[in-house]
Parts: C-alpha cells; sequence; structure tokens
C-alpha cells in the first residue's frame, strides 16, 4: 500500500508556492529558479555570474522575504574591509568591556554583491564562513545561522581592478548561475509589472518558515541514493580529473556538494530518492564553478564528460 | 498550481518496502534450496540410469512431483504462521513414500533396487518437498543439508566421472544461495569495501568453485587418510573395492579384479570365485553365438567344393570346431544366432579381455583371403609360421615380428602407441591383434620360440592350448597415415578375382561396385566409396536368413541386409573387382562404449565378436576397412592441412552457407528481432520485476539501434524515451512513462515490486513498442511534417 506523508505533502505544496511567488519575482527562468531552491536547500551557497541589472538582487531579496529570512547586502568594493563583513569587537569605556558588534554575514541569507570588486584579503574573510558556518573574530569562534546561504554575484565584464575569485573560494561555493536576459515575452510581462505594483510587493508575505526550510534541508540529507549512483558520481568526477582540458576537476567537497545538490533536485521534483537526471541536470552549474579549463569553454568539457561516462540504466 | 505539485506517490513507508524485501528474500530462499534439492534428484537419477528401468525413473519423478506441486499449491493457500493442512502433509507423505511402492511393483516387472537407493530416493524427495512447503528458513535449511549431502554421497558411490560435475553444480548454487541470504549482512559489516555488483558475485563463487577444485585436484588424492576413507566409506562383501562394481555386487572379494585391472603386470585374481565358477567360452563358441553355426554341408557338396584329400569326416570336422574356430574357413553359410543378444550384466564377469588403449579398434584373430562362393578359407602359405625377433629396448625384451615389412617410406604406418591387452577368459592361442604392430612383450618372458607369425601377420602362441588367463601383452602399436595410405593405394598391385562365384552373383557385384566409384580417380576415394556404399545402402540385421535364395551372398545382394560378415565379404569382393586385394578378418571390436574402470580400458565381450576387411595398399601392408553401419571407422592420421585440403569444397560450401545466413539475418535483423522479443514474452512471467525491466531496458535499446538511433553511453533512457514518446500514440506514451517511472522506482528508489500498472506497461512496451514504429516516428522529415 502505497502512503504519502501528511507533512512532506504539506511541504510540497509549500514549495510550489515557493516557486509560483519566484517565477512572478523573475519572470521566464524558471529553470534558474528551480535550481537556486536546490542549492538552498543543498545547504550550499550561490554565485550568480550575470550582468548588471538582471534581477540577481531581486531575486535574493524575493528569497528572504519569503522565508521571511533575516536578509544582508554587502556592496563589495576595494576599500572593504574584514571586519565590515563579520563584525568586530568594540571596546567599551563606560563598561570596560569588549563588545562584539555584529557584521552582515550574521544574517540568513547575504547577498555579496560583485564579490569580484573587492580584495582576496575581504574575500576570503568569507572562507570560514561558508564552509564552516561560523566565524572566528579575535581568537572567538562564533556561529552563524543554521540556514545561512552565501548569494555572490560577479560581473563577468568589465573585469579591470577585479580580483577574480581564487580557486579555494569558488569550492566552496555549490554552483554558478546565469541569469541571462529574460525573453521577449518576459520582458513584456516585466514592463507590465512595473506599471502596476512593485515586484517585492508580489512576495509580501511569508510562504514558508525558516523552520521549513530546515525541515526542507533535513530531508534533503535523507534523500536516498543507490550505489551505483555513487559509483557513476565518483566516475564522473574522476573523468573531470582525468580530462586533457581540465587544469583543476571536482574535489571530494565538490563531489559532496554534487551528490546534495542532486539530493535537493530529486526533492524538488517530488522525490525521495535520486536518478541520473538529477545528477546530469545539476552538473553544469555545480561543475562549472569550480572546473579550471585550459582553453575550452567548461560546458563544453562537462557535456563532453557526461556523454563518455556510462550512465547507470536499469540492469 | 496543482500542475506544479509533484507526485505524491512517490513517497512510501518504510516499513512497506521492508516488507517486500523480506518476502523477496524468502522467495529466493525457497528457489535456491528447490534447485539444489533438484540437482540432488537429478544426481541420484544419474546414478540410476546406469542399471535401472528408464521408465520406472521417470514415473517415479512424474508422480512425486505431481504430489509435490499439488502440496506446494496447498501450502501458499494457508498464511505463513498458521500450520500445513493435513491434506499438504498427506501428499508429503505420500511423494516420501513413493519410491518405496515403485520399487516394489518394479519388482514385480523384473527391476528394482537395494535398500539402500530406495531410503536415498525418499531422502531426496524429503528434501524437494521440504523446499516447496517450508514455512521457516530452518526447513529450508534442512532442504539444503538433504540435498547436499545426498549429492555428495551419490557422487561418492557413482562410478561415472560425471557425477562430479553435479557436486560442482550444487556447490556453485549452495554459494550463490548463502552469498544472496547473507549478502546484505556482508554489506552492512563493511560497507566501504563491499561493492554490490552482479559481477563481483559470481567472480566470488566462480573464484571459490575454482580453488575448491584446484585443491581437491592437489590434495584429495594425495593424502593417505582421506584415501583410506574414500576406499573404506562403501561397505562392500570384503575387502576395499575402491567403488569396483564387481565387488559392490557381492561377487568375490575384489581385490583380486582390481589388481588385474589397475594393474597391467598383475597376474593375480586366480583364486578368485569371478573367474573359476564361470564358463570360458571358445572363440567358435564365441562366433557361433554372435552369427550362428555355420551350416552343415551335405557330403556331395564337400565333394563339389574341395578336393578329395581335402575331405575330412564329420567328427574331424566338429571337433576342430569345438576345439577352436582356427579353422581354415570362415563360412557365410550360417544358422539363425542361437541366443538373443541378452544385456550386458556386467562387463568384468563377461569379459574376454581388457583392452588397455585407443578404443574402437578392430582386434584381428584370423585373416581369410579365398572365397569360394560360400566359405573364407586361408591361404597355404598360412600355415607356415615364422618365429619373432629378440630386441632390447630400456632393458626390457620385446618382440619383433620378421616376416612382417615394418616402418619405412613405403609404409602406411607411423608413429608409435603404447597399448596393452590382458586376458582373462579368452580361449585361444592366437593374440588378438591390430594392423602396425612393431613389438609387443609379456613380462618375464625372453624366448622367441613362445611366437609363431603366419603369413597372414597373425600372432600365435603354437603349442599351447591358448593364451593364459590374465596375460598382460604390451604393444607398440603404429597409426595408420592417411597421407601415405593414398598415395600407396594409387599404384597397388590388383587383387586376385573369385571364379567361383556364380555368374549372378559377379554381375551384381561388378554392378554395385561400377555404381560406387563411378569415375572416381584409382586409390583411396575408389576404396572409401564402396566402403561408404555398403555402409550407408545396406543395413545390419544379426539373424537376417537366406534361406529362399542359393547362396548367403546372393540374398545378402538382393535384400541388402545381413550380419557383418556380409557386409566385409561383399565390400572384399568388390573391392577386387575393381583391382584391389582385399581380405576377410575375423577378430573382436574394442566397443568404446565397454570402456570400464578408471583407466577406461575396454572390456572386450563375447558379444564383440566381428568381422571387416583389410585392403592391401601394396610393400606387404594391409589397412582395416569398416564395411558395417553402426561400427566406427579406423582413425586415420592426416595433417591439418590435408584434412583442409579434402574438405576445401564443403568450407567453401559452409563459408558460403555462412555468409548467406549472415546476409539474411542481417537484412531481416528487425524482423526477426520483433519476432524473438514477441515469442520470449511468455517466459518473462517468470522473471521478476527487476529483471523485466532490465531485459525490457536492453530490448529497446536494440531496437533503438536497429531503427538507427543508438543511445550513447552517458544518455539517460528517459532522456531519448521522453523524445520519443511526443511522437508516439497516447497509449505507448503512458506505458512509457509508466514504465520509466517505476523503473525509477525499482532500481533507484529502493522498491521491491511493480505496481500492476507497471508490469502492464512492460508487457506493452515489450510487445508492441516495435522497430517500425521507433523508425517512423524518429524520422526527421516525419517529426517535421507532424509536427507543421
Amino acid at each position: 500500500m502505497i502512503t504519502a506523508e501528511p507533512e512532506l505533502t504539506t511541504t510540497t505544496q509549500a514549495l510550489a508556492h515557493l516557486r509560483y511567488r519566484l517565477n512572478h519575482v523573475l519572470l521566464g527562468k524558471e529553470e534558474c529558479i528551480e535550481l537556486v531552491l536546490a542549492c538552498l536547500l543543498a545547504r550550499g551557497h550561490l554565485l550568480l555570474d550575470d550582468l548588471p541589472g538582471l534581477g540577481k538582487t531581486t531575486l535574493a531579496k524575493a528569497i528572504a522575504n519569503c522565508f521571511g529570512a533575516h536578509f544582508a547586502r554587502i556592496q563589495c568594493t576595494p576599500d572593504l574591509l574584514p571586519t565590515d563583513v563579520t563584525g568586530f569587537n568594540l571596546f567599551n569605556q563606560k563598561s570596560r568591556e569588549f563588545e562584539f558588534h555584529s557584521g552582515p554575514v550574521f544574517a540568513d541569507i547575504l547577498l555579496a554583491d560583485e564579490i569580484n570588486r573587492t580584495t582576496p584579503r575581504t574575500q576570503s574573510a568569507l572562507f570560514e564562513a561558508m564552509a564552516e558556518r561560523q566565524v572566528t573574530i579575535d581568537g572567538q569562534s562564533r556561529l552563524l545561522a543554521p540556514t545561512f546561504f552565501v548569494i555572490a554575484t560577479q560581473n563577468p565584464i568589465d573585469s579591470h581592478g577585479a580580483y577574480p575569485l581564487p580557486e579555494a573560494q569558488l569550492d566552496r561555493f555549490a554552483m554558478k548561475l546565469e541569469i541571462g536576459y529574460p525573453d521577449r515575452q518576459a520582458q513584456l510581462a516585466i514592463l507590465n509589472q512595473a506599471s502596476s505594483t512593485a515586484p517585492a510587493e508580489s512576495c509580501a508575505g511569508n510562504v514558508l518558515s525558516m523552520a521549513t526550510l530546515q525541515l526542507l534541508q533535513s530531508e534533503v540529507s535523507r534523500c536516498r541514493i543507490a550505489t551505483g549512483l555513487q559509483e557513476y558520481l565518483v566516475s564522473l568526477c574522476d573523468a573531470t580529473r582525468e580530462h586533457e582540458s581540465v587544469v583543476l576537476g571536482v574535489s571530494p567537497r565538490g563531489m559532496l556538494l554534487w551528490q546534495q545538490v542532486s539530493k535537493a533536485r530529486a526533492i524538488l521534483q517530488g522525490r525521495d530518492f535520486v536518478i541520473p537526471d538529477d545528477i546530469q541536470a545539476v552538473a553544469r552549474p555545480v561543475v562549472g564553478v569550480r572546473l579550471v579549463t585550459r582553453s575550452q569553454k567548461p560546458n563544453n568539457i562537462i557535456d563532453s564528460i557526461l556523454e563518455s561516462v556510462e550512465v547507470p540504466t536499469y540492469r | 498550481m496543482h500542475a506544479l505539485l509533484p507526485e505524491q506517490t512517490v513517497y512510501r513507508r518504510r516499513t512497506q518496502v521492508q516488507s517486500g524485501d523480506w518476502q523477496s528474500l524468502s522467495q529466493r530462499r525457497r528457489m535456491g534450496a528447490l534447485m539444489m534439492a533438484a540437482v540432488a534428484v537429478a544426481v541420484l537419477s544419474f546414478r540410476r540410469l546406469d542399471y535401472d528401468s528408464l521408465l520406472v525413473l521417470v514415473i517415479e519423478m512424474a508422480a512425486c512431483t505431481l504430489l509435490l506441486a499439488l502440496a506446494s499449491l496447498g501450502s501458499r493457500k494457508v498464511a505463513i504462521d498458521r500450520p500445513l493442512p493435513p491434506i499438504v502433509v498427506l501428499l508429503v507423505a505420500g511423494a516420501i513414500s513413493l519410491p518405496w511402492l515403485i520399487d516394489r511393483l518394479a519388482r514385480g516387472w523384473g527391476f528394482g533396487n537395494g535398500t539402500e537407493i530406495v531410503m536415498l530416493s525418499s531422502l531426496a524427495w524429503g528434501g524437494v518437498a521440504a523446499a516447496v512447503t517450508g514455512r521457516q528458513s530452518r526447513t529450508i535449511g534442512l532442504s539444503v543439508v538433504c540435498s547436499g549431502f545426498l549429492t555428495l554421497f551419490t557422487t561418492f558411490i557413482s562410478d561415472s566421472a560425471l557425477a562430479t560435475l553435479f557436486t560442482y553444480g550444487w556447490g556453485g548454487l549452495c554459494s550463490w544461495w548463502l552469498v544472496t541470504n547473507h549478502w546484505e549482512r556482508v554489506e552492512a559489516c563493511a560497507a566501504s569495501r563491499v561493492k554490490v555488483a552482479l559481477t563481483q558475485r559470481i567472480v566470488t563463487i566462480v573464484g571459490g568453485c575454482a580453488v575448491f577444485a584446484l585443491t581437491a585436484a592437489l590434495f584429495a588424492n594425495r593424502i593417505p587418510v582421506l584415501r583410506q576413507i574414500a576406499m573404506e566409506v562403501m561397505p562392500t562383501s570384503g575387502g576395499t573395492s575402491q567403488h569396483d562394481a564387481a565387488a559392490r555386487s557381492g561377487v568375490g572379494n575384489g581385490d583380486a579384479i582390481i589388481a588385474a585391472r589397475n594393474h597391467a603386470s598383475s597376474f593375480g585374481a586366480v583364486e578368485t570365485n569371478l573367474f573359476l565358477d564361470s564358463d570360458q567360452p571358445s572363440l567358435f563358441d564365441v562366433f557361433s553365438d554372435e552369427f550362428g553355426e555355420p551350416m552343415r554341408k551335405q557330403r556331395h557338396e564337400q565333394a563339389q567344393a574341395l578336393s578329395p584329400d581335402e575331405i575330412q569326416s564329420d567328427e574331424g570336422s566338429f571337433a576342430e570346431a569345438n576345439r577352436s574356430s582356427g579353422n581354415d574357413s570362415f563360412s557365410t553359410q550360417r544358422e539363425t544366432p542361437r541366443k538373443k543378444r541378452a544385456p550386458i550384466h556386467d562387463l568384468a564377469s563377461e569379459a574376454l579381455m581388457y583392452w588397455a588403449g585407443q578404443p574402437g579398434v578392430r582386434l584381428a584373430v584370423e585373416r581369410y583371403q579365398l572365397f569360394d562362393g560360400i566359405d573364407w578359407k586361408k591361404a597355404k602359405e598360412d600355415s607356415i609360421g615364422k618365429t619373432p625377433t629378440l630386441v632390447e629396448v630400456d632393458d626390457r625384451s620385446w618382440f619383433q615380428p620378421t616376416g612382417v615389412p615394418v616402418q619405412n617410406s613405403l609404409s602406411p604406418f607411423v608413429g608409435t602407441v603404447p597399448e596393452a591387452l590382458k586376458f582373462t577368459r579368452y580361449r585361444e592361442p592366437t593374440i588378438p591383434t591390430r594392423p602396425g604392430m612393431q613389438l609387443w612383450s609379456i613380462d618375464q618372458l625372453t624366448r622367441i620360440d613362445f611366437f609363431s607369425i603366419d603369413a597372414n601377420h597373425c600372432l600365435r602362441m603354437p603349442g599351447r592350448e591358448h593364451v593364459p588367463d590374465y596375460t598382460v601383452v604390451r604393444f607398440i602399436n603404429s597409426q595408420i597415415d592417411l597421407e601415405r595410405m593414398e598415395r600407396l593405394l594409387e599404384s597397388c598391385a590388383p587383387g586376385k578375382s573369385h571364379s567361383a562365384l556364380s555368374e549372378q552373383c559377379t554381375t551384381r557385384i561388378a554392378d554395385w561396385a561400377h555404381r560406387l566409384t563411378g569415375n572416381k580417380p584409382r586409390g583411396w576415394e575408389q576404396v572409401s566409396a564402396i566402403v561408404d556404399g555398403v555402409r550407408e545402402s545396406c543395413k545390419l540385421e544379426r539373424s537376417q536368413q537366406y534361406s529362399k535364395y542359393a547362396s548367403s551372398l546372393e540374398g545378402f545382394l538382393e535384400e541388402r541386409a545381413g550380419p557383418a560378415y556380409m557386409f566385409a565379404t561383399a565390400t572384399a569382393l568388390m573391392l577386387e573387382h575393381v583391382g584391389y586385394k582385399a581380405r576377410l578378418v575375423t577378430g573382436f571390436y574394442a566397443n568404446p562404449r565397454h570402456r570400464f574402470g578408471r583407466d577406461n580400458e575396454v572390456a572386450v565381450l563375447p558379444s564383440d565378436a566381428h568381422v571387416w576387411v583389410e585392403v592391401n595398399v601394396g610393400h606387404g601392408h594391409w589397412v582395416p576397412l569398416e564395411p558395417t553401419p553402426g561400427f566406427d571407422r579406423p582413425r586415420y592420421a592426416a595433417s591439418l592441412w590435408y584434412h583442409l585440403v579434402k574438405a576445401r569444397k564443403a568450407i567453401a560450401l559452409g563459408v558460403m552457407a555462412m555468409l548467406g545466413i549472415v546476409g539474411g539475418v542481417y537484412f531481416l535483423r528487425r524482423w526477426l528481432f520483433e519476432f524473438v522479443c514477441y515469442a520470449s514474452w511468455p517466459m518473462v512471467s517468470i522473471f521478476s520485476d527487476r529483471a523485466r525491466v532490465a531485459w525490457l531496458t536492453r530490448i529497446l535499446d536494440v531496437r533503438l539501434s536497429l531503427a538507427g538511433q543508438p543511445r550513447s553511453r552517458g544518455t539517460i533512457p528517459r532522456q531519448q524515451f521522453c523524445q520519443l514518446s511526443a511522437l508516439l500514440p497516447d497509449r505507448l506514451q503512458h506505458s512509457l512513462q509508466s514504465f520509466l517511472t517505476e523503473s525509477d522506482r525499482l532500481w533507484f528508489g529502493g522498491e521491491s515490486r511493480m505496481s500492476r500498472d507497471g508490469r502492464e506497461a512492460v508487457q506493452q512496451l515489450w510487445c508492441q513498442l516495435t522497430i517500425g514504429k521507433l523508425r517512423r516516428r524518429n524520422s526527421p522529415q516525419l517529426i517535421k511534417n507532424e509536427s507543421a
């Protein structure tokens, strides 16, 4: 007998509402929103690599609004200091004690806008926060929110005066997305929407609570993945490392994130188990962020690897 | 909004999954135990086939299988925690006791088994019953124990080495059973080191079996204790028998015959009751039993056929005949054989001698060259015997024939083959030999006057009534080289003609010979055409009578049926007619079916008395020919190149036929594949759900390949099939989606069973999603048109 679990059914309905809201904020980008949600449920961090004005900040704010989360934004500039991100201890003359002034990193959702504009020193201030969800200031570790989610953006053009993100930093992102321009229909819809109400207003009211987000994230961890698919993942990662056009392949951390994002996609698709489609569907954004290539475009290499490695089938 | 909602049925209760897994595991255990029990029944049946009636065996198997099938059906209708219903218990009891009942009935028909075999049969069916009706894992385990004991024990008491294969089969199944039942536990204990893969299981089991077999081969027979255990485990009537059939059947103590059989130089077994009590027929009796006694001739017939000084009194003639078959003649006018050929009960007690050499050879005793229309007679010079030459080879005395040509460039004989003959109940002074004998020896015998070789190359022991019992004669023989024989036959001297034949016989022999040889060139082609023609156009009838004809030869030529000596006679006459020298040979055929014991020696029985032909290839060499159907042809050695050249036409035809078949299969491959798929669907019902999905995936992949759109290694089936489904009929689209969803659940979601919809989808896709539909649907032009 097949029985649907009630709480999960509620959750999947809530996810559908979330999709609906976000699709009204960022018009014509359903696939992109699906991947952003997968990244969020997989407890990863997102790098948006795209031109200005495509709705990156709007998307981040909309997600925060939907979950009723604490949202913070950093506009990364060359003079931004690490303490501007993490916070700092300030000596209180009156109480004769140091008081901690928390930085934006202590928000639930952090938007690091144009992260490649700031210095590597400030970029690396995010290392510990992204990987371990904690920051250490003056020798004292402080835990971040359990749902801490970084959305970083960078501008692919106008690279003069920019500091490209180091590989170690890139490896801490779960995926890199390019939103791209909306199609004609979506642009017309944007114009109509702008003339009526502000986009943010359509996200008024929380669809999900942060507790529900945590529940979904725990569901992702419990999602089943068959041994054959794990072997497939390992084969794919090995293939990235052995590819002749690749300088740096997928690390074990990247492999874990790939598995986690695949599980998140399975949950978003309404399954409690991963199928090969999930692994292939998230391959480009997950692998693309951490693949260092010689000359070819990463997406071409990823496609060729997906073509060459035998996919597990029903045999 | 609802369109965005994911399917809810993907979420399952874990308890349901676990319950399904448990049921599947239990079913798997039962099937494994049943297969092992079937092996046990098979090995026991294999053992019983040696002596038991096939009909009795089939009746027993059919009846027990039926009873247990009914018991299985009855037990499945009852919940697993309830006791078996009385009717099922009765059916099981009936199946277990049925071997006893059938054995009682079989004894009335003249068959029957020993008590211990009936007990084993009951045990075997008890094992099957435990497997099919067992409610608990311990009952199924009991079935495995029963089948294991039975397989090992029956293999142990079997004479045939083939029985060992059953043990290996059982061992493989048992390993598989254990692995499949406990693999999950192994996996859980060492998850980081265990890879769950079918190939790994197979490799583990095959590797284990190989190590077991190697260990057994290396050590089992070298450890004295194990050997002793093996020797003593079987109850015999005395002594250790080493599985000897004679000893087990209670004849003698078994030791002597084993000593005589296993050690070529042994002269033991003299005191064995087996030999002292058994009758020892003369060769005359042997031939009379096999071919019938020669007909008595009227005195005036003798006067016509023989010169006055050759006429003997009846008394003398019969005395000679009774003493030995070593007459100067072999008559083709014979009575009907006195008794029908009785079934062979025991090779050891009936054997005249044992041949340790190539099976299927002919051992010549007498050779006849002249035929007067009724009798074959020896040449006059046959009576002159020559003593052999003594040679020393490796500190051993060997005798070499003096009158017989040895190997040289003008001889068809090449190589050396060591062989031996051991006499037990042979009553003749002539030692049977095969053509190409180079040397012979008898242990501790160095006097050359013990032997004599006549002009027909028959080896005799003059002055002795017969070759002493338990004499072992070792031979160094040669093989016949076919290429040399062909070369020699092309230029051999023509044979004589038999003027004593009636005109009618002469004409018919000539016609037949010319019809068979046709325009074939002189040599082996002509000879083999005659031999093959006789083999193919005549029928072996041991008791054929020619009373209504003037002579047996005339009768044979008319009826085209008769005993072996008529085949040989007709062949020899035809060969002589077309210009080859031929002679009739009487002796024994080392029947390959009478192989005996561990060394595969051939027991030569009285029923193996045989008559054949030898043809002269020139330079004093004779080679045997076998014109009688049912007897193996003599083996001729030839190089691979020779065989290839000879078979060039057949090879060319075979290649062309193969090309034709391959071409036909290639052009009809789609149709053939669909036919095989459609025909195989009824068998799919016995597959598990996973196996159905796996096979359907393979089939769909092949169909895609045949449709010209093979799926690449990295393409997910769902992607490719979803592309196809857009242009398929609705029901197939639905089936395809259902199949993909169910398959995902089955293979990646941890489910153990498919839903009813999924199974129906599998059936529809199996039988209806044909290559034609895929090709039509995949045609780019058609897709474009249909989209438009």
